[in-house]
């Protein structure tokens, strides 16, 4: 079956193969460049990390902004993060943690080995609790290793399609584990703020000196979302 | 230091959690927790599913739900001629009947002869489709022996949206449509429409008049209720007329009905329980011009799911599906109006233990005319990897005895069903870098297919059939673009006769590639398929052939769109049932508007 309007075989023939080499060299020019970067791994929507002292800042001490250095840019990261870096953490000062802090909880280690030998082990220094140079992005960090292995999808969630944002406060303490956990506001499904609840209750970061010496509060938005597969 | 709970790896492995920071001073950390929408038919994890979503059917311009399926493997397509004439699928392998189709979860296949009308649904008003292979009885009841196909009409979520389109094409086809669609917190309404005219062609080799068909289509959704909670009354609804040529090449048409009207009632009275009643309509209609002859089914049904998530890893769903049809016929002077009533409970465990997902099901149907039947259903799947997973899966399906088999020409009321065991073992691997790869191979068994007798001049449960098959599917994303290539290789065999069932092919092989760089789109899709026996009463042979469709799109000012779509680049002159043409090369160039945001 021809459809009704037909061209001369060969110049149809011709102008086929014209458009489909155009169209290719097209878009192999569109594709090719583009292609180089891959897109950052963390698809999810900025964030950022309140954090706040339990307390506010005792003795009316001054607060300043958090000047440690961006986790974002660090591939060596968490709080493994090497001293060279540390002496440099002055020299970036994103704003992307500006809440204010106590600097005591930067400065004053409230264990008895200081970070004074910034050579040390690192294993060493977070067996010992010693609070060295953490800041909150590697707080952020240690979030981010921790809980991405820990929340799951609930099954019924995601046979029935149910999506929502439920935001959580909580309080991280200086062994790392998450305590007074409390519902803000509901992602309208009670069974994904359970999962998110039930998840949060059973995730510690690791103990040892990550978190200085008072404790964060934090709030966490969860995101339950649905992709398309492929 | 972090002790690994005992959270199945199926469940780690569906999802990514990213957690990112940023310069945004106050706002607070976030942990964005994803997961792959899963079929609502069925879980990918266990089954074969093909989702043909939002962006494929756009990019396709395809004019019904045929014209998408037809470029996957494992799903062939017979047709009387073009556009609204009658469309058969043969899913694996299995006959024309043995698919089941729902639309928005309602089964519309008719209670007469034949599958659904898939030929009347227009891809516009279409969200996206899911294709699960093999037996699925045992959730969805009758017919689901080759697999389900599950058709979501469009809607939004959030926010208003309205879309304006207009085509024009090859064969005089012309098409306009809208929507708009609009959803809030608590409230949602989507109305959607579309009307198709094309004058066609020659439905018939042997014939030179064309033959038309027009298609008025409506989908509107009212929808109130937040979280699990809501309530939603839709009504579907396609109509029209469609021309053709009789037996004896006279020019005649039929005008057509298929609609689906619903309630749906959902509501979660416990976190972990989720639980939704369906009471639904589903019309049918066949109505012919030039004689009295017709063929209408109305059908009720209630249809009451309940998911309970039990633990983490557990999920059991229960049911009650009941229904009652009004099916009437008049054909060649043999005519029926009966009421068929079906009534039938399932029970489905999904579990999953660390690397391992089991999945139990079973289901009694209960139908008058030939009482009780059982079905079941037992899926494996092992995670050899975190890319990787094995399954094996054995169940029965059945199609109970439709009211032309039962009552009209030749019918015989004490049919028992058709059924069908079929095994599957499948491999499934994905690899981060957006490529995966999976194949199955399939073994089915199907027994007691009713057929036509010469003997006794009636119908009887005589036939049987072996369907074995393997079939591959690897897929490659990346950003700017994607290919999928798919392919099937299947002996589907009339075991009485050792010949080969007719109008599937052996072979066939598929490729889309598909690539989106953002200001303009362009898809080719191929298919090559082989040769296939025409009927089991003559030795026709339809030949193989390939069929290239290319379409692209270019995105102007992002609310405008050109769409443009070529059908049969090459020109291949081929038959999906012998005598009946096929659309040469033709084109549809689609112009539409869409409200930015």
């Amino acid at each position: 079956m021809n459809s009704p309007i037909e061209p001369p075989g060969n110049v149809k023939r011709r102008i086929l193969a014209f458009g489909a080499a155009s169209l290719a060299l097209h878009l192999c020019i569109l594709a090719w460049p583009r292609e180089a970067p891959p897109l950052q791994a963390t698809a999810g929507r900025p964030l950022a990390l309140t954090l706040r002292p339990v307390r506010p800042a005792e003795e009316g001490q001054t607060v300043e902004r958090d000047t440690s250095r961006s986790t974002l840019n660090t591939t060596t990261g968490r709080a493994t993060a090497a001293p060279t870096e540390r002496a440099s953490a002055h020299e970036s000062t994103p704003s992307s943690f500006g809440e204010p802090h106590p600097t005591s909880h930067l400065d004053q280690p409230h264990s008895p080995e200081t970070p004074t030998t910034p050579a040390e082990d690192i294993a060493s220094q977070r067996a010992t609790s010693i609070p060295v140079s953490i800041t909150p992005g590697e707080v952020v960090r240690e979030i981010q290793s921790v809980f991405s292995a820990r929340f799951t999808y609930p099954l019924l969630a995601r046979r029935r399609g149910w999506q929502g944002r439920a935001r959580f406060g909580m309080q991280i303490e200086s062994d790392g584990r998450l305590t007074r956990i409390r519902l803000l506001q509901g992602s309208g499904y009670g069974l994904l703020d359970r999962a998110a609840l039930d998840t949060l209750q059973n995730v510690r970061l690791p103990a040892g000196g990550y978190l200085p010496r008072s404790d964060f509060d934090i709030d966490l938005v969860v995101e339950y979302r649905l992709t398309e597969g492929t | 230091m972090i002790d690994v709970p005992p959270y199945s790896r199926a469940g780690l492995l569906a999802l990514v959690v990213s957690v990112s920071a940023a310069a945004e001073g106050a706002e607070p950390a976030e942990v964005v927790v994803t997961a792959t929408r899963t079929a609502q038919i069925a879980d990918e994890s266990l089954a074969s599913v093909i989702v043909i979503d939002q962006d494929e059917i756009a990019r396709s311009g395809a004019q019904d739900v045929g014209d998408l399926l037809r470029f996957h493997a494992g799903l062939d397509i017979g047709r009387n001629g073009g556009a609204g004439q009658t469309t058969s699928l043969f899913m694996r392998g299995t006959d024309s009947n043995h698919t089941l189709v729902l639309l928005d979860g309602v089964r519309i296949n008719p209670g007469t002869l034949g599958g659904a009308a898939i030929q009347n649904l227009a891809p516009n008003l279409i969200e996206r489709i899911e294709i699960v292979k093999g037996p699925r009885s045992t959730l969805y009841g009758s017919d689901a022996i080759g697999g389900v196909i599950n058709i979501i009409t469009r809607r939004e979520t959030t926010g208003i949206s309205g879309r304006v389109a207009t085509a024009a094409g090859t064969y005089g086809t012309r098409k306009a449509g809208g929507s708009v669609l609009f959803g809030s917190d608590l409230f949602r309404a989507d109305l959607d429409a579309e009307t198709l005219r094309t004058d066609g062609f020659p439905t018939l080799a042997a014939a030179d008049l064309a033959r038309g068909y027009d298609n008025t289509s409506v989908n509107a959704r009212l929808e109130t209720g937040a979280g699990p909670d809501r309530i939603a009354l839709r009504h579907f609804q396609a109509s029209g007329n469609t021309e053709y040529f009789d037996f004896f090449v006279n020019p005649v048409d039929q005008d057509f009905l298929n609609s689906v009207t619903a309630l749906d009632l959902s509501s979660s009275p416990m976190d972990i329980w989720s639980t939704r009643l369906t009471i639904a309509r589903m019309r049918d209609e066949i109505d012919q011009n030039q004689s009295i002859d017709f063929a209408h089914t109305t059908r009720d049904t209630v249809d009451w799911q309940n998911d309970v998530q039990i633990d983490t890893d557990q999920l059991v769903s229960a049911g009650v599906w009941l229904s009652r049809g009004d099916i009437s016929s008049l054909s060649f002077g043999t005519g029926f109006d009966e009421i068929v009533d079906v009534r039938a409970a399932y029970l489905q465990d999904d579990v999953t233990h660390g690397a391992h997902h089991l999945l139990v099901a079973a289901r009694h149907t209960d139908q008058d005319s030939f009482g009780g039947y059982t079905t079941w259903d037992l899926e494996y799947g092992y995670h050899i990897s975190e890319q990787g997973r094995v399954t094996a899966a054995i169940g029965t399906a059945f199609r109970a005895p439709d009211a032309t088999d039962l009552f009209g020409f030749g019918g015989n009321p004490y049919l028992l069903p058709e059924t069908a065991r079929n095994i599957e073992i499948g491999l499934h691997y994905s690899h981060a870098r957006g490529q995966s790869f999976e194949t199955s191979v399939f073994d089915n068994h199907i027994k007691d297919l009713i057929e036509y007798d010469l003997n006794t001049s009636r119908v009887i449960n005589i036939g049987r059939a072996h369907i074995r098959g393997v079939e591959a599917t690897y897929s490659l994303t990346r950003r700017l673009w994607y290919a999928r290539f798919e392919g099937i290789l299947q002996r589907p065999e009339n075991e009485l006769t050792g010949e080969l069932l007719p109008r599937r092919a052996a072979r066939t092989l598929s490729a889309n590639l598909s690539v989106t760089p953002g200001f303009y789109e362009f898809a080719a899709d191929l298919l090559a398929t082989g040769r296939r026996r025409d009927s089991d009463f003559s030795s026709t042979e339809l030949g193989g052939y390939v069929l290239l469709t290319i379409s692209g799109a270019v995105h102007w000012r992002r609310d405008w769109t050109v769409n443009v779509k070529v059908e049969n680049v090459l020109d291949k002159d081929y038959q999906l049932a012998s005598g009946f043409n096929t659309a040469g090369r033709s084109y549809l160039l689609e112009l539409s508007y869409r409200t930015p945001g």
